[in-house]
Parts: C-alpha cells; sequence; structure tokens
C-alpha cells in the first residue's frame, strides 16, 4: 500500500550489465516496487525503461527524494535532477543492514564487479573490489552458460545436482574455459561442470577480492550472482558460515539507494526523471583546455536546452562557475 | 650548462637535496626536469618494472634532447637503507635506450653512485660530480646544514585526526600521472591531506624498529617508510584513514600491504586503511568509487 500522500522514495542502480530501480513508500519504507533490465551499453536507455514503469503507476507518484548508485550513478543522477549520488559500496551495505542489523560480512557479486564488505555495529570498516580481473562476476557465469548452451538463470538448480564438482581453474577467464572445454571432451557431466565452474568463481573470489578480510557470520550475500543456488552452496561450503541471501539481492544497490534518499533531510531539486519518456535528452561533450587535466566535460540538453555539466574534475563547469561557449573552448563533438 | 635529472627522483628527498648542492657549486647550471617532447618513444622497458620505474625512464631518455648534460644516478641506498634494485639499473636502460634510438650521443650522461646516508656523504656526491662536469675541483660554500624542513615540523603542531594520510612511495604520493589523482580528489572533497614524507625518515625508520618482528631487519627503504608512517598515523598521532597507494604488486608493496593489513588487525580503534593499487585503475571514476566509500567509512555513514 502506498503512503497517503502518494510520496514514495527512489533508488535507481545503474550497473554495467543490468539497471535497478527500487520505490519505497514514504512513510513505512516498505517496498512498493522494483525493476531489473540489463542496460545493454545504453544507461540512458534502460534510466527511461524505468521512469516509464514509475509513470505507469496508479495514481501516479510523487517522489519525494531520490538517489542514485552504481558505475552510471552520475549520468543517471543528472538525468533525474538528484544531487544524492553514492558509491555502490555504502549502498549495498545501508541495504544489508536494514535486512539483518547485525550482519558483519557482506559477499556482493554483480555483472562486472564484485565486492567485499566488512560491516561492524551497522557501518562499513573496511572493504575490497575487484579491479583488473572480471574472473569472480556475473558476467564470467553469463559468459560460460552461452558456452555450455543453458541459461544462466538455470545454472544453480544444475549445478546441486552434482555432487561431483569438475576441477576447473578460476583465476582467469581464458583458463576456465579452456578446462570446460577438456571436462567436456573427456565426457565430464554438464551437471559436474557446471558445479565446478561455481567452485572455481567462489575460490577466485574468496582469494583475490576476499584475500585477508576476515569473513565472519552472519554474511549477508547481494547482486545477481546471489540468485545461483551453486554458488551459495560453494559460499557455505568454502567458508564454513551459514549465508544468507538478500530477499532484495538483485536490487540490493537500488534498495540501498532509496533508503539513503530516506534519509536525506535537506532539501532537495525537482525530481523530473519522468520527463525522461516525453522528451528528447542529448548529451555532448568537449574538451576543457584550462589545464593539463584536459577533461572531457559532458552536458546534458533536454530539448535542445543545456541542464547540467558533470566530468569536470576541478567542478568548474559542474558548480556553474562558467559556462560552455563554443567560441573559447574548442573540441565540443 | 644544461642539466637534465627526471623530475620524478626529485620526490627522493636526498635527490632534491643533492640538486640544492649542486646548484650552490655551480650557479650557472639551468635544470631541466621535464622533457619538452618524445615522451611517447617506445623504449626498451618491457619488463616487469612498474610504471613510476618507466616514467623515470622515459623522461630522462627524453631529456637527452634538452640538455647537455643528463644526470642519471645509480641510487642504491639512502639512508643507510636499500632503495628498489630497478633503480641501479636506471643508467643502463637509459643508455642501452640512447645507443638504440640513436640519441644524442653528445650529451654527457653522469651516472653516480648514490649510497647516502649523512649529509657530509651527499657533500661528497655533488663535488664528485661537479668535478667530473667542470673538470675541476669545487670552490667549499660551507657545511649545509641537513635538518627537517619547513613541511616536518610543520607536522608537529597540526590536528590529523580529520586529516587523511597518504603513505607509499614518495614519486608515487606528489606526481598526479602516477597516483590516478588521489590526493587531487581528496581535496576537491574538502579532505586536509598529510604525507608520510612529511615526517622525519629516520623517526619513520626508528618507529619500523619498534615492530621489527621479522626474522631479518626490514633493509628496504620503501618498507622502513611504510611501516613507520603507518604506525604514526594510526598509533603516534592517529590521521582520520590510511590510504596506501602503492604503484603495482610488486614485492616491497605487496609483502607490506599484507602486513600492515596484519597489523591493523591486531591493533584496537586503528583509523580504516585501504590500498589503492595505481596499476589497476584504467579509470578515474574507478578511483573515486574506492575513495567515496572510504570516506564514508571514514564519517561512519549508517543506516538511521
Amino acid at each position: 500500500m502506498a503512503s497517503k500522500s502518494n510520496e514514495i522514495f527512489l533508488g535507481i542502480d545503474v550497473g554495467s550489465v543490468s539497471t535497478k530501480m527500487v520505490v519505497l513508500d514514504a512513510d513505512s519504507l516498505s517496498m512498493l516496487d522494483s525493476l531489473y533490465v540489463r542496460t545493454y551499453g545504453d544507461p540512458q536507455a534502460s534510466m527511461r525503461a524505468a521512469m516509464i514503469r514509475l509513470s505507469n503507476r496508479q495514481p501516479l507518484p510523487v517522489v519525494r527524494t531520490a538517489a542514485t548508485t552504481g558505475s552510471g550513478r552520475t549520468l543517471a543522477g543528472r538525468l533525474i535532477n538528484t544531487n544524492i549520488i553514492k558509491n555502490e559500496i555504502t549502498t549495498h551495505t545501508l541495504a544489508a543492514v536494514k535486512i539483518m542489523p547485525e550482519v558483519r560480512t557482506i559477499v556482493e557479486i554483480g555483472g562486472q564487479d564484485s565486492k567485499i564488505i566488512i560491516v561492524r555495529d551497522g557501518m562499513a570498516v573496511d572493504f575490497a573490489m575487484n579491479t583488473v580481473c572480471a574472473a569472480g562476476t556475473g558476467s564470467f557465469l553469463d559468459q560460460q552458460s552461452g558456452r555450455l548452451g543453458i541459461r544462466v538463470e538455470d545454472m544453480g538448480e544444475i549445478a546441486l545436482s552434482s555432487n561431483n564438482p569438475a576441477s576447473i581453474s578460476g583465476r582467469c577467464t581464458v583458463f576456465a574455459e579452456t578446462d570446460m572445454i577438456h571436462k567436456q571432451q573427456i565426457g565430464a557431466p554438464m551437471n559436474d561442470i557446471v558445479a565446478g565452474l561455481c567452485r572455481a568463481l567462489v575460490k577466485n573470489y574468496l582469494a583475490s577480492v576476499a584475500r585477508g578480510k576476515p569473513i565472519t557470520p552472519p554474511v549477508v550475500f547481494q547482486g545477481g550472482v546471489a540468485a545461483n543456488k551453486g554458488i551459495v552452496r560453494e559460499f557455505q561450503e568454502q567458508t564454513g558460515c551459514e549465508i544468507h541471501v538478500s530477499p532484495y539481492y538483485g536490487v540490493a544497490g537500488a534498495y540501498g539507494a532509496a533508503l539513503l534518499a530516506s534519509m536525506v533531510k535537506t532539501e532537495q531539486p525537482a525530481f523530473q526523471g519522468l520527463e525522461l519518456s516525453g522528451k528528447e535528452h542529448r548529451i555532448k561533450s568537449f574538451v576543457c583546455k584550462k589545464c593539463e587535466e584536459s577533461c572531457s566535460v559532458l552536458m546534458l540538453y533536454r530539448d535542445g536546452a543545456l541542464l547540467s555539466y558533470w566530468n569536470d574534475r576541478c567542478g568548474r563547469y559542474s558548480s556553474g562557475e562558467v559556462t560552455y561557449n563554443p567560441l573559447v573552448t574548442t573540441g565540443e563533438k | 650548462m644544461k642539466v637534465g635529472m627526471a623530475g620524478e627522483l626529485l620526490f627522493f628527498e636526498w635527490m632534491s637535496e643533492l640538486k640544492g648542492r649542486l646548484s650552490q657549486l655551480a650557479p650557472e647550471i639551468e635544470w631541466i626536469h621535464a622533457p619538452s617532447a618524445g615522451a611517447g618513444q617506445q623504449l626498451l622497458i618491457d619488463a616487469d618494472s612498474c610504471y613510476p620505474f618507466k616514467q623515470m625512464v622515459r623522461s630522462s631518455v627524453s631529456l637527452l634532447s634538452d640538455v647537455d648534460v643528463l644526470l642519471a644516478p645509480r641510487i642504491i641506498a639512502m639512508d643507510g637503507f636499500l632503495v628498489c634494485p630497478n633503480f641501479r639499473a636506471l643508467p643502463d636502460i637509459v643508455l642501452m635506450n640512447r645507443a638504440r634510438l640513436g640519441l644524442n650521443k653528445e650529451t654527457h650522461v653522469f651516472t653516480p653512485v648514490v649510497d647516502i646516508d649523512q649529509g657530509h656523504q651527499l657533500e661528497k656526491l655533488a663535488a664528485g660530480i661537479y668535478r667530473d662536469m667542470f673538470g675541476k675541483d669545487p670552490m667549499s660554500c660551507g657545511e649545509k646544514n641537513f635538518s627537517a624542513d619547513g613541511q616536518s615540523m610543520a607536522m608537529k603542531d597540526r590536528d590529523l585526526s580529520k586529516s587523511i594520510a597518504l603513505i607509499g612511495h614518495p614519486y608515487v604520493l606528489e606526481d598526479s600521472c602516477l597516483n590516478n589523482g588521489v590526493p587531487d580528489i581528496l581535496r576537491l572533497n574538502g579532505i586536509d591531506i598529510v604525507y608520510a614524507q612529511w615526517i622525519d625518515f629516520n623517526e619513520l625508520s626508528n618507529l619500523a624498529a619498534s615492530f621489527d618482528y621479522y626474522a631479518k631487519r626490514l633493509y628496504w627503504r620503501s618498507a622502513r617508510e611504510l611501516l613507520g608512517a603507518f604506525i604514526y598515523f594510526s598509533r603516534i598521532r592517529p590521521a582520520a584513514g590510511i590510504i596506501h597507494l602503492a604503484p603495482f604488486n610488486c614485492g616491497i608493496d605487496a609483502l607490506m600491504r599484507v602486513e600492515l593489513t596484519g597489523l591493523r588487525k591486531r591493533m584496537a580503534d586503528a583509523p580504516p586503511y585501504m590500498v589503492v593499487v595505481c596499476d589497476e585503475h584504467t579509470q578515474r571514476d574507478h578511483v573515486v568509487t574506492r575513495l567515496e566509500a572510504f570516506l564514508d567509512i571514514v564519517n561512519g555513514v549508517k543506516i538511521k
């Protein structure tokens, strides 16, 4: 049930693989709606899809405050006109602490990144993220499920049916694929290969992302990969801890962003997300020559009118100190 | 006389002192530290060395076109402790690249050995370089008093409880090309920054000695600097957070990040600590995400 005033808090998580949206009732903070769509390299389009979903709600909700997170958070923030733009480590922490206040370890594996967050007394105290290697992420599973000819959604159940996971290297996608092909060639059953893949991913995560971090219960598992029961089983076996999969695992970042929006008491600019579906939005860029940084400054236009700047490292344009003048600044695209 | 020395080397206090001493002995020296061109040359340094070292080689080789004399020191040890062995090879790699690229054979390349611990050794080193450059003995211009600089003195009075301490190799901390712009990003977020290099090395080394639990004494200068700075900013004068900027996961940094993480676990109430491996980030936004999250931890962001 929506609040009597029909007001909501909105959280949006624009990730490299998927875009998520969570709608919270402004009074009770209960989740009224959530959306998970593929980004497909076009965050504007996925944002538009989210806003169409929001505008289709009856009665039309009033967004009290909105927040964005994820790797596309800055762009998303500009598109909907919010200043609450937060990194995904903090939003995932908020989401996990909300569902389990006593949580001490958060495992989060998304499309292209994975992280571990150490929590004490409801606050993050340490974290680590993957950097140059995506071997332990959802994309890795996506890629391998495609190669095996199965749906990624089915991998978990297939893995659970195996009692003899095949030995597969998880250090690198290239080596993993080589090992999987070898197992297929010698006739290893599909479920053993899939279970071996799950084991390899968890080993990789524990040896790289979680290296040196104390994994102590309670452990909450978030991110799209938490849907894979084979991975959950492996985490339990390899860490010896019970793994609690968040009920909002797929949209946890957006949920955390919405919770963050609910915590902000200062006045926020008017929400303009719903205009994404009806008006033309264009992004232009120019290279600022003010200093050696040569920032590629981005500009958002709605129906031809310039709305905002971002990606200028010094904040010269985004703070409103100066405006873009093509006669002075070269390099506009 | 135009004398070149890779600007990255000047972030070592001793090398900066050496330059100062040479300038005293020969005021006619015009120093050049940033090459005017040629930074894009393909150099023979594809071996397993870090980006900062490659940058020093690149700067040195590119300076050959701009100067009469290039100073490419063979740094072995400073303050009595060893420097990364790559630095011993700097002159050899520079000369090898000059020969291969057929660059300015007329430019003299001086390759003095740097193994200094005391001020008088620096005097001797500067005098030797002067002699090689000018073919005569230098005039005495008095003993220089080597003491903590203004920055180091100012640290004594600063309240660090809201500051973020940056620890790591001096050339990584100081050069924005090598540190992914971490100090600038922190400053843009209104954060006060303090550097390990602002503390006298002897103080850091003594602090490191107090935690010497290894079978052997830590003989790498940067390891002592890191350990000492970590103890200083977590125990002696605690900062709000400590960020270790490592160029890549090479021997000393790889060892120390594990050791410091372990040490922090054994300390009660140690400030938040994060390692940023600069080579692992190609996009500034990836670094921004980590710094934002780290600052949230420092600020104790909590669900209400």
